[in-house]
């Protein structure tokens, strides 16, 4: 049961979706306060992918703001949003727990120096990129992905922005085949903690006695200290996992469209 | 051939030195932290008769074993290069890996860079034959697109000897040559 592949979680994962409150910021001094615009957004997705639809919801209700998608950039808890992560892993990392929802603001201001536009054709390019990056983990000299047709990466890409999980799934199917005989090599992860880069380092699904690997031994791995002091829970999907989950069930049940298993450390102060 | 990350240590640090060695070209710089080790060099270029800064940085993937090259542009005022532009400038060169440019996220800064996806350069540092510094070689292809060629001398050992000849390079050919500051 550690190592196989479950439907049932794989479908709800990726029919999950995120409740967020969208602020226009003002620049000019009106003090008059724009209504908040709310949006469900799939976790597995992308903000980029949904942009152009949220201005065109607040432009309905409040004519007098001028918003290109162009210029405008995010924020969230005081900090741009990275909108290359995807949207799940943003949740989990700003979601306040006392609120259902996260809040974020359209800025109009000029962008900061560092924060990227990221166009639809960017976040498919980064996407591709992690894509070939989990399946070079998983299978080293084995490359599913290399020799995959152009149409069925185009395909992975046009199951996430369409929301098709069925056309999606009829070829990720084939990027998360693993058995005894044929084992990961390595899970793709990638762990976040607020205000930095996401980590990563190779994580072979067995130790060296033949073993599965948790979640503690992937998190002791990135950083000696993060599992120790219990100052963190870690979440991926909006779901605390419990330390002893084998790495295996997690690289084929828990990882995002791009094939990692991100995982966010959240402060347990504030739980 | 893949590296240790102590092996691409070593190679970073011996191909920083012996460019400061040199003089009279363009210096890295080496920068650690807990995250990790990375190169950088800084500097100004023409390009369609308009000086821009190029940021280079070095850093090591642990996926793929090898070197990733960061980087972006930016104009005086501080306004980066678009992607358009980044596209037009690296396909000039007429290389097969300016395919792979994608912005990412930078491994030490967190914020989105360029750089040349390596999932191709194990297969394509096995075909590169000669000695010399295992990152000058790298860089001697994956600085192509974007205009950084490795000084001749680091595929050498005599680095020291060489320092006379390499101050009278010939001018770079195409659109993308050093300023004079």
């Amino acid at each position: 049961m550690a190592g196989e592949f479950d439907y049932e979680v794989s479908r709800k994962i990726w029919e999950a979706a995120v409740p967020v409150e969208f602020q226009v910021e003002r620049d000019d001094d009106s003090g008059d306060a724009c209504r908040p615009c709310y949006a469900m957004l799939p976790r597995c997705s992308y903000f980029s992918l949904h942009l152009t639809r949220i201005l065109e919801q607040v432009r309905a209700r409040e004519e007098s703001v001028k918003l290109d998608a162009d210029k405008v950039w995010l924020e969230c808890n005081g900090l741009p949003l990275k909108t290359y992560y995807p949207v799940g892993v943003l949740f989990d990392l700003y979601k306040p727990p006392d609120t259902p929802t996260i809040t974020v603001l359209i800025k109009t201001a000029p962008r900061p120096e560092g924060v990227s536009l990221v166009s639809k054709d960017t976040m498919e390019s980064i996407f591709m990129q992690s894509l070939k990056e989990a399946n070079y983990l998983k299978r080293r000299k084995d490359q599913v992905v290399s020799t995959m047709k152009i149409d069925e990466h185009k395909q992975l890409w046009s199951g996430i922005v369409h929301d098709r999980f069925d056309e999606f799934w009829s070829i990720n199917r084939r990027l998360m085949e693993c058995s005894e005989e044929r084992p990961f090599h390595d899970i793709p992860i990638r762990l976040y903690i607020t205000g930095q880069p996401f980590r990563q380092v190779p994580q072979p699904p067995h130790d060296e006695n033949g073993e599965p690997r948790t979640l503690s031994h992937a998190l002791t791995s990135l950083s000696s200290d993060l599992v120790e002091n219990g100052k963190y829970r870690f979440i991926s999907h909006g779901i605390t996992l419990p330390l002893e989950t084998p790495l295996t069930y997690l690289g084929k049940n828990f990882a995002y469209p791009d094939n990692f298993v991100h995982i966010c450390a959240v402060s347990d102060s504030s739980a | 051939m893949s590296v240790t990350e102590p092996e691409f240590r070593r190679a970073l640090a011996d191909f920083v030195s012996r460019i400061d060695q040199l003089g009279k070209t363009e210096r890295w710089t080496l920068h650690k932290s807990d995250i990790g080790i990375c190169a950088k060099q800084s500097v100004m270029i023409k390009w369609r008769k308009e000086a821009v800064n190029r940021q280079v940085h070095v850093t090591y993937n642990s996926t793929y074993g090898v070197p990733v090259l960061w980087f972006n542009f930016y104009r005086r005022d501080g306004t980066p290069l678009t992607c358009s532009e980044i596209m037009e400038m690296s396909h000039n060169e007429d290389s097969e890996i300016s395919q792979y440019i994608s912005l990412n996220e930078h491994p030490i800064l967190g914020v989105l860079f360029y750089n040349i996806h390596p999932c191709k350069t194990k297969d394509i540092l096995n075909e590169l034959d000669g000695k010399g510094n295992y990152i000058a070689k790298w860089l001697s292809v994956y600085g192509a697109p974007i205009g950084i060629a490795p000084p001749d001398a680091l595929f050498t050992s005599k680095a020291l000897s060489q320092r006379s000849e390499d101050a009278s390079q010939s001018s770079d050919d195409g659109s993308l040559s050093t300023l004079e500051m």
